[in-house]
């Protein structure tokens, strides 16, 4: 999704044709929380979209990181947030009761793997090249959804 | 009359003599001004002629061109961040979040964490 959620943004969501709805996964246990968790936390700064970007971007080294709090709060100062709020943030664990429940009803929903995409329910498992993401997608508008 | 004359070409011949012994002498003369005087002048016959000095041109060569593309080296990381268009945010009924118009005709659902 790292390379492809810019383009579909850029795409279909800014030009009004398509909206996307991000429900949480926490398949990959303790580290999924937390950078789900910075997502929020960004969020409270209107940086919801940027630091996804950021989160897929970095993902390789947040894997390794020692101090995952750490590592998202420097994330956090580059992106020119603030630092401390994020921080403060992070270490309040606000979200995390919303992402449980967010990731056990996905389960109940019977997503199982990841990553998992609805197109106007229409369900598709795994990642996707945008060029398939564009078909389904301009199928769906020629068809007048 | 022909004494005279002799007189004169031994005095005109002691002459020539003199000169050339005293531009010899000035010829060998020591140059006693420091070498590094501005306004030292230098003696023609002590006069230093440098030789020329051997340029290798495979060297001339090969350092130009690093030289001329020779680039700072960053200090610190760069984190590049995609950029993507500002679109509106909002929380749907469920209390998740929906990136765009919420009235868009087509909805995409993401389940996905960030590994």
């Amino acid at each position: 999704m790292l390379e492809v959620e810019p383009q579909l943004i850029a795409t279909y969501v800014a030009t009004g044709k398509m909206r996307i709805v991000v429900r949480p996964l926490l398949q990959t246990g303790a580290d999924a929380l937390l950078a789900a968790h910075a997502a929020e936390c960004a969020d409270e700064q209107n940086a919801f979209v940027t630091m996804r970007s950021a989160l897929y971007d970095k993902q390789g080294t947040l894997y390794t990181a020692d101090d995952m709090v750490s590592a998202v709060a420097d994330i956090a100062t580059s992106l020119e947030l603030d630092r401390t709020a994020f921080t403060q943030c992070m270490t309040s664990e606000r979200y995390n009761q919303a992402l449980y429940q967010g990731y056990t009803r996905a389960t109940t929903d019977g997503i199982i793997g990841r990553p998992v995409f609805e197109l106007n329910g229409q369900r598709l498992v795994g990642a996707q090249s945008f060029e398939t993401f564009q078909r389904i997608i301009d199928g769906l508008i020629a068809a007048g959804s | 009359m022909q004494r005279s004359l002799s007189f004169l070409v031994f005095m005109s011949l002691c002459f020539v003599l003199s000169a050339c012994a005293s531009q010899a002498a000035i010829q060998v003369q020591p140059d006693t001004k420091a070498p590094n005087d501005a306004t030292a002048i230098p003696s023609p016959a002590t006069e230093i002629v440098e030789e020329p000095v051997a340029v290798s041109p495979v060297q001339t060569v090969t350092k130009a061109p690093t030289d001329a593309i020779a680039v700072p080296t960053p200090l610190t990381e760069i984190v590049e961040v995609p950029l993507v268009e500002p679109v509106p945010m909002s929380l749907d009924a469920d209390g998740f979040h929906v990136i765009g118009n919420p009235a868009a005709p087509i909805v995409m659902t993401e389940y996905s964490d960030y590994f």
